[in-house]
């Protein structure tokens, strides 16, 4: 596997696989860096919503005579007036709700004021009158017969290709994956284990929160600036709900500080363009409060799991069923493909030869259920890797035995039926954490009998949506430096730093001479989104195939002035010379001897489709290509238990990653460090309350995200098995840096009590309630 | 989000301090470090007409000991971690200022806005019931002194009348012999409101039993609250192990918690047994 | 009600009229276009607003300008002498500390008020420094190396740490 002609490439390069700092850094830290947040165009109104107090209600009247009579309103914007509906694999939600709220906190009135201060004194002057209507907040309960039906239209909703809703039902999605017989499989296991897991509402807590502006012209042309992951998305949802064509719909990429999947697509956006509409060519800008993030922009699903396994005595695995159930709220967002996504993940990185999956994404009333780092992948690996270690201590098997047995290697296929043929690295991973872990030496004892301390291992895989496309242009001025246009959004994760790396890598030149242009759909080319740790990959692929494409042209325009056919040159160093000979011209005095002293620009334009992939089958999930590449993670983590309080002290987190080559050393570190505290956080501390679909911390003080008291040493690593298709080796990273924390903490917390916890987040209560158990 | 509007005074003496909220009345918010005052004004919880700043009242900072030590209202969560005065007379105070919220809540909040917020969270509060702290409060009639333990009357609810101002808080030099111990707990994050707050000061006789005891608990009532019927067990008692798991239960029993993101009722209960039951038996062990 | 206000704001002297209840946020970001502090919550909790006021870390979101009349103020837009970074600010692009760079600002504003009080912390002390102030990017571990790291390059006392 060990694909020495890419090692030797990455020792030879000048950009790829070194320490290059970020480009923006500088910017940042001297506060000059240009976020959504600190948008002010000319003219600029703001925006504020009034939304539902009631989970599920009836809208009766909305009066906005007196919001509108207030000095300095310039618009008012309700629902009725709005016919559109948008969404992503799924188009069921009004850009402000129309007759019926289907969550607190949905937007039912908008307004746009000359000040935000007079914005909001106008949406206290709204009056609403609902009717509450019967709610159902537990997603099992909602799928039941009998369950108020939140989306009566669910039939005639416009629908992406595979997803499918199942008509007068809150099953906004059914995702299956049938391979082999798994009534046989369990038949021929020695034991057969079910056991059911969940996880909770984590939000992401961007820093910056949602924001966005828009400006309507007098043609109706739309312009949107958003902090958002994916433009592309943006234009697409927008003009098809709208009904614009694309090219009247330009959306503008904005700094950005953060997102892990919740800037994915619109939501912030269509009330916006709504009010812009209404204020003769004025933007309108509308930034939420933080309590508006946590009511009104998407959270991770909770998921409840059912896992049953079928086992040898030695631990092989010969079959595994799943059910499980993902809450999407009152609209279903990204739920669709997340559901999904946590079913091809469902089997971990194992050899399961009979396999039966049933993953639903189901409507509540509650808060609404996106994207978020990992797409479902987290939920999935919390459960497998769980329920891998109750397993093996059931079996009396050690937790990494019963892995080595079971983990796929090059030439197995994956519960999608894809066999893999390139890029294993699980076992690698696997290997690397024990060993850098000291794994069998047990952990110092704290002197302390109520504080206990224990070890624990998770692995993981996941995949990267496919087929999806990547497109770039790079322009070469006059002078030899180059600007690439991307449309990938740097969210902090340094993805504009590794583009600007392979350019320079590939066309010889130094990093500063290497820019790269904002996103904006107007300028930069097609990208399917920054997500799924697809840019490095994709995006990667398609600034080397942008690149190929400028240097075959700068090839053409050399050769007559090298004397010479076109067959006979090439580029190389910046420039392009004779094949096998010293004739060498640079870019510049190509150009220059070209078109002249006063200037042109050579440009190079290159897509990428990862080849051979195919969607799966609706009906068993199976396809020849399920994804681009895999991804593959071990974390072990070191924990101490406080008997008496349940409170859970992470020691070390020790992270090897499988993402290929890496590009970018300082960045794909950050990427690891961040993400396992980000799952540190939903591993131990974080959960969004919600009462009967309301929510009830929905703020910083009440919400805690993990602060730099509370984050352990964290040790990363990577193995690099490069990926034969990726741009110098490279797959993606971002989204398994937080999978395999929360049951490596989990199974740490059972090495060192013998308490086992199912649920998210450990709580400290539901630790002392483990070990209550235990004792019973 | 903007604040509504008003009309913000910053007297500088106590005097003209006491009448602007005379004639303001009801129409007057007091503001000391303004973290609360300022967040219950962007939440519309508090719309006033008129802001009364005690920032520029000078003397409102002082701390001092002469005998007793006296705490300014107006000197800050850091200032008084910092106060030589204080750490020779009650470091338990100065223990408990060191874990409120983070460094610059620290820099802006004051002791004096933290106990008339009178948040059942509130960290100082604990280690004022367990100092036998007195609030020294300025009003028309000149000032009168209350212990703390009558300071805290209800949910975010204080002794003080409408036209009053809180001056100081007083604290007496404790006893030779008096242990003191603090612990701030919390169930999620290191910065997060207490799912229990601890604070106990024990005069212990030459043999070593505990001649009386005071324990304040914050986070687990609608008030800070001291736990009496703990503190009677343990007067005359030596520290044996029964005496402290009778004493940490009858803490716990003196508890009223309610559910929220730092933990539920029954889990602060019993993490009131623990940790007073702790730092029983780390006093008993010196 | 309106009144005048005098302030130094980043070493140079300001006047200007404000409301009484504009907070030092709202005219930093609105009125005078220092953008560079953030905010977050608007509730003191997540430290993107910190801002020094004569050389004291304070959150400008519950902090009203009436207070800061006559007072200095150091925002991160005054840590830089023109363009040469601070060696703090130096640390952070080396460190790798800044990823979104959304709670950047506030990090090094509280790193600064820290390094002046205590020139050479230990990791333990950085860490406490800097409890209030979140970042849901980096793990916190570059900006703690890129604190120490300043710390040991002498950055005890940066440029222009508390304006002029
Ligand atoms: C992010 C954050 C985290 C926090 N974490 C903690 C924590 O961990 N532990 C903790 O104990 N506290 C915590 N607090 C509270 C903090 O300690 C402050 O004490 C509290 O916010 C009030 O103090 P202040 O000086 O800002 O008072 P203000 O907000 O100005 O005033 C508070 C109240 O007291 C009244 N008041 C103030 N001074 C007087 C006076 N002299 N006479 C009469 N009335 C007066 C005001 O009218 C107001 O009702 C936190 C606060 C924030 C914002
Ligand atoms: S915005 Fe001020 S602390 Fe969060
Ligand atoms: S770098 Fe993004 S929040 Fe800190």
């Amino acid at each position: 596997m060990n694909d020495s002609s890419t090692s030797e490439l990455v020792q030879r390069s000048r950009a790829v696989g070194r320490e290059v700092r970020r480009g923006d850094a500088a910017e940042k830290v001297t506060g000059r860096y240009a976020y959504g947040m600190d948008l002010a165009l000319p003219g600029m109104l703001h925006a504020k919503v009034l939304r539902s107090p009631y989970p599920h209600a009836r809208i009766v009247s909305i009066d906005t005579s007196r919001a509108r009579a207030l000095a300095g309103v310039r618009a008012v914007v309700t629902g009725d007036e709005l016919p559109w509906l948008f969404g992503s694999a799924l188009r069921d939600e009004p850009f402000l709700a129309r007759g019926r709220v289907r969550y607190a906190g949905e937007p039912v009135v908008a307004i746009a004021a000359t000040t935000e201060e007079i914005a909001r004194e106008a949406i206290d002057l709204v009056d609403v009158e609902y009717e509450e209507l019967p709610a159902v907040f537990d997603p099992i309960e909602a799928m039941e017969p009998g369950a108020p039906v939140l989306h009566p239209d669910l039939g005639s909703y416009a629908m992406e290709g595979y997803y499918g809703g199942v008509d007068g039902t809150n099953i906004a999605n059914h995702a299956k994956i049938r391979r082999g017989d798994v009534e046989q499989g369990f038949r021929d296991s020695d034991f057969v284990f079910e056991d059911v897991f969940t996880t909770q509402y984590v939000q992401h807590c961007s820093m910056e929160a949602h924001v966005c502006a828009a400006q309507v012209a007098v043609d109706g042309s739309v312009t949107v600036w958003s902090s958002c992951q994916s433009p592309y998305n943006f234009v697409r949802d927008l003009s098809n709900a709208l009904g614009l064509p694309y090219n009247r719909v330009r959306v503008i990429a904005t700094g950005i500080g953060g997102a892990f999947g919740g800037k994915m697509y619109l939501r912030t956006e269509p009330l916006t363009v709504a009010l812009a509409m209404r204020t003769q060519g004025r933007p309108v800008k509308y930034a939420h409060t933080r309590d508006e993030e946590f009511i009104g922009a998407v959270v991770k699903h909770p998921a409840h799991l059912k896992f049953k396994t079928g086992v040898k005595r030695d631990g092989t695995i010969v079959a595994r069923q799943i059910t499980s159930v993902f809450n999407t709220g009152g609209y279903a967002d990204a739920g669709p493909q997340v559901a999904r996504n946590s079913a091809f993940s469902g089997t971990g990185p194992y050899r399961i030869p009979n396999v039966r999956i049933d993953s639903y994404c189901v409507y509540t009333n509650n808060p609404i259920g996106g994207a978020f780092r990992g797409f479902g992948v987290p939920q999935a690996t919390w459960a497998h890797e769980s329920q891998m270690d109750m397993i093996a201590h059931r079996l009396g098997i050690d937790p990494v035995e019963i892995r080595r047995r079971n983990l796929m290697d090059l030439g197995d296929s994956t519960s999608t039926g894809e066999v893999l043929v390139t890029s294993v690295g699980v076992r690698q991973t696997l290997e690397r954490a024990i060993e850098a872990s000291s794994y069998r030496t047990p952990l110092a004892p704290t002197g302390d009998p109520r504080v206990v301390r224990g070890r624990g291992l998770a692995t993981m895989h996941k995949l990267t949506n496919s087929p999806t496309h990547s497109t770039a242009f790079v322009k070469m001025h006059q002078d030899g430096t180059v600007v690439l246009l991307s449309s990938s959004v740097d969210l902090g994760q340094g993805i504009a730093t590794v583009l600007r790396q392979i350019v320079a890598e590939r066309l010889g030149l130094a990093l500063e001479h290497v820019s790269i242009a904002p996103p904006d759909s107007h300028y930069s080319p097609y990208d399917q989104s920054t997500s799924g740790s697809r840019s490095v990959f994709h995006m990667g692929n398609a600034v080397l195939a942008a690149c190929a494409d400028l240097a075959r042209r700068l090839c053409a325009h050399a050769a007559p002035l090298l004397g010479v056919g076109v067959e006979r040159v090439e580029y190389r160093d910046g420039g392009v010379g004779v094949v096998g000979g010293d004739r060498f011209l640079t870019a510049k005095a190509i150009i220059e001897k070209t078109f002249g002293t006063r200037g042109c620009t050579v440009h190079g334009e290159g897509r990428f489709t990862p080849p051979n992939t195919v969607p799966p089958d609706k009906d068993t999930g199976q396809t020849p290509k399920m994804s681009a590449f895999w991804m593959y993670a071990t974390h072990v983590a070191d924990v101490e238990v406080d008997l008496d309080t349940g409170r859970v002290k992470v020691l070390k987190v020790v992270a090897v990653h499988d993402a290929g080559t890496i590009i970018n050393p300082e960045g794909a570190v950050g990427q690891v460090e961040g993400g396992v505290v980000q799952g540190l956080g939903a591993t131990l501390c974080e959960e969004m309350l919600v009462a009967d679909g309301i929510v009830t911390n929905a703020s910083f003080a009440e919400y805690k995200i993990p602060t730099s008291l509370d984050v352990p040493e964290i040790v990363s690593l990577f193995v690099e098995a490069p990926h034969a298709e990726g741009p110098y080796g490279a797959k993606g990273l971002s989204e398994p840096a937080l999978a395999p924390t929360a049951p490596a903490v989990a199974n740490a917390i059972y090495n060192a009590t013998g308490a086992r916890v199912t649920s998210l987040p450990i709580t400290p209560e539901k630790v002392l309630a483990a070990l209550a158990a235990t004792r019973r | 989000m903007s604040l509504p509007r008003f009309e913000y005074r910053a007297p500088g003496t106590l005097a003209d301090a006491l009448a602007v909220r005379r004639e303001a009345g009801e129409d007057a918010l007091v503001m000391a470090g303004g973290l609360t005052t300022v967040i219950l004004m962007r939440e519309r919880l508090a719309r006033p007409r008129l802001v009364l700043s005690l920032s520029e009242i000078e003397a409102l900072r002082r701390i001092e000991a002469n005998g007793a030590l006296s705490i300014g209202a107006m000197a800050t969560h850091a200032e008084i971690v910092r106060s030589p005065a204080v750490a020779a007379v009650a470091p338990l105070i100065a223990e408990a200022c060191g874990h409120v919220g983070s460094p610059a809540i620290r820099n802006m909040g004051t002791l004096g806005g933290n106990v008339c917020h009178a948040d059942s969270a509130s960290d100082p509060a604990p280690a004022l019931l367990a100092l036998d702290a007195e609030a020294v409060i300025a009003g028309p009639r000149g000032e009168r002194r209350l212990p703390m333990t009558g300071f805290f009357q209800g949910t975010l609810t204080t002794a003080l009348g409408g036209d009053e101002l809180l001056a100081a808080i007083r604290i007496p030099r404790p006893a030779a012999g008096t242990a003191s111990r603090f612990v701030k707990y919390t169930a999620t994050t290191a910065e997060a409101f207490a799912t229990v707050t601890v604070a106990m000061t024990v005069v212990k006789d030459a043999a070593g039993a505990c001649r009386s005891a005071r324990i304040g608990l914050g986070s687990v009532a609608s008030t800070p609250i001291r736990a009496t019927a703990a503190e009677s067990l343990l007067a005359g008692r030596r520290l044996t192990r029964e005496a402290i798991d009778e004493a940490a239960r009858a803490a716990a029993d003196a508890t009223s918690p309610s559910s929220n993101n730092q933990g539920s009722a029954g889990y602060r209960r019993e993490m009131t047994r623990v940790w007073v039951r702790r730092l029983l038996e780390d006093i008993a062990a010196r | 009600m309106t009144r005048h206000l005098s302030m130094s704001i980043n070493g140079e002297p300001h006047e200007f009229d404000a409301a009484d209840h504009r907070t030092l946020i709202e005219v930093l970001r609105d009125d005078l276009a220092l953008t560079g502090t953030k905010d977050a919550c608007r509730q003191g909790v997540c430290g993107s607003c910190t801002v020094l006021v004569d050389g004291v870390a304070v959150r400008s979101c519950l902090m009203l300008a009436a207070r800061c009349q006559g007072k200095s103020v150091t925002t991160v837009e005054g840590l830089a002498a023109g363009d040469r970074l601070s060696a703090l600010q130096q640390a952070f692009v080396e460190a790798g500390a800044v990823q979104c760079g959304y709670c950047t600002s506030g990090m090094l504003i509280a790193a600064t008020a820290l390094l002046e009080s205590n020139p050479s912390p230990t990791e333990v002390e950085v860490r406490a420094a800097l409890v209030g102030n979140l970042c849901r990017c980096t793990g916190y571990a570059p900006i703690v190396r890129a604190v120490l790291a300043a710390s040991r390059a002498g950055a005890g006392h940066p440029v222009a740490a508390v304006g002029s």
